[in-house]
């Protein structure tokens, strides 16, 4: 055989390989049942700087995808994932901003080609934050082997380690969160021997020992000052404990909380008595976008666990002087636990100001195995209060954070498997509309069937980190905790 | 000469069919555990995660393997193939500086040194795998036979072989050094492949996300090892437990084994077969360790997969699921057939057909348990999976309550109970947990709540002792309906050890299996 043939007989074979790889649509029936895609895209609004939403249809052989707008349209085919290459995604959702787009999907499944009816992606004008921190874990049960935090380009699927705790002794390491969606002012807990509250100001690394005489515990949930001179954290004694029914699965309380804030200039936490009562439990603080407020969670303190299902956290706030480092003289309640029957969870202020997102759930103060848990939308200006049905699930709709421009916020979500949370992104209109969310876009659209990995306290930011887990380990090993009074 | 090349081949086949046949016969669930703690799937995201790490193609290879380990035979072959491709591929690099008669020797020793190691549970197959491709490598570029290809080819070969083979790059390195200095006199080719073969993995650590010491021994996780038949009897009895070959489980245990696993495994097995009570005496009894395995910082995720068991067995499927996680999330890979398997059980049984669907679909990608898997899919399961799941949802608590710790195990039986009074293995659970802990006044209590039949001998003998202490009348022991020769023993074991002083050796012979001799003479550490 001469080289001629030998490299058309090479050809005809990638051709015959190529073609049964992406067998055309043929004797296509049309089926009314909406597309059976995971992860459920349809009909949802994206911003124009997402990552491609790559999806699969199960069981499908074949698949062609056509997604149609008024500017130009894109065609993918595959077996059963519809992969969009990034630059053509790219330059469609660009030119589309503030369009809607409508996805045709072909299908083959055993053995026919079966048509969808087409489903839309409403892209909007404003972007969101291109950067999502999460902290990957197995879910639940307060205990870890493995854990790390990463950072997610969202816009494409570029991901970095921050921190890895088999670099750090396999010690426990807590969620990381942004000041001011910024990656230059960012911060997590990291436990251990050798840990301490890592702050990242402007690149620069601090490990921080934030723990007085006069606090219950180390520094846990908290939440920067606007300044991104403060912080506001709650010390707690947490209990973990076991549901009779299997659904329930875990139940964690505090037995004894308070609040904290840590002033990063001059090391030292700043307590008030209004927020360290015996009889109360205050917990999940956050500031107010211009910093003049602390919100935060309050109980009055009940038998636990016994009376678990009476214990009832309301909204409340305080006031707070950035100039002088004082907590204001009293307490406003925002939300009462007794009269809207629930349980608040981390109270989140818009960048904007105009909202409050904040989490209810029955009762307690652990929501992510309530499947009641549902994200409640506060208007701060007119005190309403709306349901969020569009966004909210039948389980539980928890941790959130805002983007920069408040047009969207993140949040888990343990939808779907009901194991598993996992990143939900979500658009609030000007009138503070909220719509239909959806999970982060992975390159490999089976990515979520595959992991055992929990997303925890998703954060968006609009600028990447300047540190990686190599660093962190440095700070773990060299630098002693700068010890606070 | 023919004679000699004829003896050492059989002598590698004489070490061949031993391992086989230890592996086989003597080791079998050491290699079935190995492959318990493994999910393999066949899916894009699990490929591309092979290259997180150094040694893919070790990795990869390894845990492809490991699926076969399911299969008892051919788990065994695919162990005897590997360790047989090591010895000889060691003979033909040890070939290049000795004679065939001295070059047996390393052969055959790293072959059985390997054979040891594999006997770890946690050794993967990856980290033979991992050996064999530095050897491999090592061959190849030999083939090569001017002396600056083959010393560029080998410092190339570092990181190529780091890359897919982990810590046999170190083996590739050093016969490549032993060669670049004996063979060939390059010692500047020698001195770069020290200076790299050190370097690589420490500079690639922080690429890699692991600590120094894992990056020089990447994907082995054992040095050294030897085979430990208490141990194979310990996964023995687990693995039984799983299987629901509770005879089997009993074969295996062993009276003189005094661990608490043992004594669970054991304890089970008796439960499901309804004969916990009669037997509880006869077995080595940890107090109330002997039922229930602690979950503490202490545990391990052998140890929690047990507890899991049992937990599971008795219809407490919020405890069976915490402890089936842990086990997961600390053995080796943090994910296993097994403990997927039962998450979709237990899933299913709490009519959660999302969360099963999560663990179905895995199982589904593995060429072992897709039958398994889609005999399980919710709407399409095979009537006994139906019958199963009904009997299995009977068990279920109806009350929901929390529980602050995994020791609050009363708390726990009591709800199966007050669910489901006939659950017989639960009430039994209780009754025999009060009487391990010596705590006779909740015996009674529970014993009066739960129990309408005929005291069998256990709970006779446990009734005596409370109802003496009551200072109860002959006329309520007749009531409680235990056989009268009970009366007559326990007024025998009385006068012996009156007469004996309380001398533990008068009583050892009749009375050593006797709950009167547990409760008077155990002493809790």
């Amino acid at each position: 055989m001469n080289s001629y043939l030998k490299t058309c007989f090479f050809l005809l074979i990638l051709l015959l390989g190529v073609a049964a790889c992406n067998p055309k649509p043929e004797n296509v029936t049309i089926v009314p049942e909406q597309v059976p895609i995971y992860p459920d895209y349809v009909d949802v609004v994206i911003p124009y700087n997402i990552a491609p939403m790559n999806f699969l249809v199960e069981r499908a052989e074949g698949l062609r995808v056509s997604i149609c707008g008024s500017q130009g349209s894109l065609t993918v085919t595959g077996s059963n994932k519809a992969c969009f290459p990034l630059k053509k995604w790219k330059a469609l959702l660009l030119a589309e901003k503030g369009h809607t787009l409508q996805i045709e999907v072909t299908a083959r499944i055993d053995g026919k080609w079966l048509k969808y009816p087409p489903f839309t992606w409403m892209v909007a004008s404003e972007p969101i934050d291109s950067y999502l921190s999460y902290r990957l874990i197995e879910p639940g049960y307060e205990v870890w082997n493995t854990i790390q935090l990463r950072e997610r380009n969202i816009e494409n699927f570029e991901e970095k380690v921050i921190a890895d705790n088999n670099l750090t002794e396999g010690n426990c390491m807590n969620c990381h969160i942004y000041g001011k969606q910024s990656g230059n002012l960012s911060m997590f807990h990291l436990r251990g021997k050798e840990g301490g509250t890592i702050l990242n100001r402007d690149g620069k690394l601090r490990k921080l020992a934030l723990k007085t005489d006069s606090m219950l515990s180390g520094a846990a949930y908290g939440d920067f000052h606007p300044s991104g001179r403060y912080a506001v954290f709650s010390s707690n004694i947490i209990i973990p404990a076991f549901h009779a029914e299997g659904n329930k699965r875990l139940e964690v309380y505090d037995t004894k909380s308070d609040l904290a804030i840590a002033d990063f200039d001059q090391n030292r936490m700043l307590l008030s008595p209004l927020t360290n009562k015996t009889k109360e439990l205050e917990t999940f603080p956050s500031f107010s976008a211009d910093g003049k407020w602390v919100y935060f969670c309050s109980a009055p303190f009940v038998a636990l666990p016994d009376s678990i299902q009476q214990l009832r956290y309301s909204l409340c706030r305080i006031a707070f002087d950035p100039e002088n480092g004082t907590w204001g003289a009293q307490v406003d309640t925002l939300w009462n636990a007794s009269s809207q029957n629930g349980s608040v969870c981390f109270p989140k202020a818009s960048p904007d100001g105009k909202y409050l997102l904040f989490t209810t759930a029955h009762y307690g103060t652990f929501p992510i195995w309530h499947r009641e848990t549902d994200l409640r939308l506060m208007n701060m200006e007119t005190g309403q209060t709306d349901s969020l049905p569009a966004v909210n699930s039948d389980r539980s709709d928890t941790y959130h954070s805002w983007a920069s421009n408040s047009r969207w916020f993140v949040f888990a979500s343990k939808r779907g498997d009901g194991q598993y949370g996992k990143p939900y992104f979500a658009y609030i209109d000007e009138k503070g509309k909220g719509y239909k969310p959806f999970v982060l876009p992975q390159e490999d659209p089976e990515h979520y069937f595959q992991t055992f990995k929990s997303y925890n306290i998703p954060e968006l930011s609009g600028t990447s980190l300047p540190f990686d887990a190599v660093d962190i380990k440095k700070l773990y090993q060299l630098v002693p905790a700068e010890p606070f009074k | 000469m023919k004679n000699t090349t004829t003896y050492r081949l059989l002598l590698f086949i004489f070490v061949g069919v031993t391992i086989f046949a230890f592996f086989r016969y003597a080791y079998p669930y050491h290699l079935l555990h190995k492959e318990q703690l493994l999910l393999f799937t066949y899916s894009a995201e699990q490929l591309s995660g092979y290259l997180s790490k150094p040694a893919f193609l070790s990795c990869l290879a390894g845990d492809f393997l490991t699926q076969f380990l399911h299969f008892r035979g051919p788990g065994a072959v695919v162990v005897t193939v590997l360790l047989t491709a090591l010895g000889g591929l060691t003979y033909t690099a040890a070939r290049k500086w000795c004679n065939a008669g001295k070059a047996i020797i390393p052969a055959i020793l790293i072959l059985i040194g390997e054979a040891f190691r594999l006997c770890d549970i946690i050794y993967p197959l990856s980290g033979t795998i991992a050996l064999i491709g530095g050897l491999s490598l090592f061959l190849f570029t030999g083939l090569l036979k001017g002396k600056w290809s083959f010393a560029i080819a080998s410092v190339c070969g570092i990181l190529v072989s780091y890359w897919l083979f982990g810590y046999g790059m170190l083996v590739f390195a050093l016969l490549s050094l032993l060669t670049a200095i004996t063979r060939n006199g390059n010692y500047a080719a020698a001195s770069l492949l020290l200076a790299g073969s050190v370097a690589t993995p420490y500079v690639l650590s922080g690429h890699y996300l692991l600590t120094p010491s894992q990056a020089y021994t990447y994907p082995a996780t054992t040095g050294w090892s030897f085979p430990d038949f208490e141990n194979e009897r310990m996964l023995g009895m687990n693995t039984e437990d799983y299987l629901a070959n509770w005879g089997k489980v009993l074969e295996l245990s062993h009276p003189d084994l005094h661990t608490g696993m043992f004594s669970v495994s054991y304890n089970l097995a008796n439960a499901m077969q309804g004969e916990l009570a009669d037997r509880l005496m006869n077995y080595y009894q940890p107090a109330g360790l002997g039922l229930f395995m602690p979950i503490n910082e202490e545990s391990n995720y052998l140890s929690t997969q047990l507890a899991g068991e049992v937990w599971f067995q008795l219809g407490d499927m919020t405890m069976a699921e915490h402890a089936t996680l842990l086990s997961m999330i600390f053995s080796p890979q943090h994910r296993g057939v097994r403990a997927v398997q039962r998450l979709a059980e237990i899933n299913l049984i709490n009519g959660d057909e999302a969360a099963a669907m999560k663990y179905l679909r895995l199982l589904s990608q593995t060429l072992t348990y897709k039958k398994w898997a889609e005999e399980r899919i919710p709407g399409k399961e095979s009537e006994s999976v139906k019958k199963w799941l009904r009997e299995k949802q009977g068990l279920l608590p109806l009350q929901d309550t929390i529980r602050t710790s995994t020791t609050d195990i009363a708390k726990s039986l009591h709800l199966l109970l007050d669910a489901n009074p006939n659950n017989r293995i639960a009430r039994d659970y209780l009754l025999c947990f009060h009487l391990l802990m010596k705590d006779l006044p909740s015996f009674m209590k529970d014993y009066k709540q739960y129990c309408r039949a005929k005291p069998g001998r256990l709970y006779a003998e446990a009734l005596l002792i409370q109802l003496y202490k009551e200072q109860a009348t002959g006329k309520e022991i007749q009531d409680t309906g235990m056989a009268p020769d009970v009366v007559q023993a326990f007024n025998e074991y009385n006068y012996i050890h009156t007469q004996s002083k309380g001398n533990p050796n008068a009583l050892t012979g009749k009375f050593g299996k006797s709950y009167w001799f547990y409760y008077h003479f155990v002493q809790f550490q």
